[in-house]
C-alpha cells in the first residue's frame, strides 16, 4: 500500500527521529560502559550500570523497535520497497539481527545492574562481563553508523526481485497505455 | 529514504537501459556480504570458543 505525501513525511519523520535517538542512546551506552570498566570510583561504576539497566529497558529498547518498525512502514509504503534495493535490503539484515541481539543481551545488562543495586562494584568484579558490554555497544554503535551511511548514499543496485516488478510493473502500465489509446 | 527511487531506473539496477539481463550484483553488495560473513563468524566462534556467553548464564 502507497502512503500519501503526508504519511510518508510523518513516517520519515519518525524514523530519522528513532533512528539518530538509538544512535544517541548507544553512544551514551558506550560511554557508562567504559566508565563502568575503566573507573576506580566505586560510586561512579555503581551509578553507571544503575543508569545503563535504565536506558537499556526505557530508551534503547524502545527507540530500536520504533526505529525498525517505522522503517518496514516506510520501505513498504513506498516504491523503494523491502527487498527490492541492496542497500535497503543490507539496512534490514543489520537492523533485524541487531534488534534480536539487543534482547538477548539485555539479560547480562540487568544482571550488571541488579549487581550494582545491591552491592558496590571493585575493579575485579565481573570483569568479563563489563569488558563483553563495551564490545556490544561498539559493536552496535558501528552497525548504526552504517546503516546511516547507506541511508544518506543509497548506494546504486537492485535485487533480481527488484528488478521483476519493475519489469511487471512496465509491463502492465504499457498494457494500460495500450488500452487508453485504442479506446 | 529522504527521497523516492527514480522512476526509470536502469542505472540503479546497474544494467543498461535494456530488459533482457537480469542485474549484476554490485561490487559493494559482494565486499560488504563478504566483511559481514567474516565478522558474523568472529562473533560466533568468540562465543563459542571464548566464554563470551558468561553474561547470558
Amino acid at each position: 500500500m502507497a502512503l500519501t505525501p503526508r504519511l510518508r513525511k510523518l513516517a520519515l519523520a519518525a524514523h530519522v527521529t528513532s533512528s539518530v535517538g538509538w544512535f544517541g542512546a548507544v553512544a551514551v551506552f558506550l560511554a557508562l560502559a567504559l566508565a563502568g570498566l575503566t573507573s576506580k570510583d566505586g560510586a561512579m561504576v555503581r551509578a553507571a550500570y544503575l543508569v545503563m539497566g535504565l536506558t537499556g529497558w526505557f530508551v534503547i529498547v524502545p527507540l530500536c523497535f520504533a526505529s525498525l518498525l517505522t522503517g518496514i512502514a516506510l520501505s513498504l509504503g513506498t516504491s523503494w520497497g523491502l527487498f527490492r534495493y541492496y542497500w535497503v535490503l543490507a539496512k534490514l539484515l543489520m537492523t533485524v539481527p541487531a534488534t534480536l541481539v539487543l534482547l538477548a543481551h539485555m539479560q547480562p545488562i540487568d544482571r550488571m545492574a541488579s549487581v550494582a543495586e545491591s552491592a558496590s562494584l571493585s575493579g575485579a568484579d565481573l570483569h568479563g562481563l563489563r569488558i563483553q558490554l563495551v564490545v556490544q555497544a561498539a559493536a552496535a554503535l558501528v552497525v548504526l553508523l552504517v546503516a546511516t551511511v547507506l541511508s544518506v548514499y543509497k548506494p546504486k543496485g537492485m535485487t533480481r526481485y527488484g528488478w521483476r516488478r519493475q519489469n511487471e510493473q512496465r509491463t502492465a502500465s504499457a498494457a494500460g497505455l495500450v488500452e487508453v489509446t485504442s479506446a | 529514504m529522504t527521497d523516492l527511487p527514480p522512476s526509470s531506473d536502469a542505472s540503479a539496477a546497474g544494467v543498461g537501459p535494456g530488459r533482457g539481463a537480469a542485474p549484476s550484483t554490485p561490487r559493494w553488495v559482494k565486499v560488504s556480504g563478504i566483511i559481514a560473513g567474516v565478522l558474523v563468524l568472529a562473533f560466533l566462534v568468540m562465543h563459542v570458543a571464548g566464554g563470551g556467553m558468561a553474561g547470558h548464564h
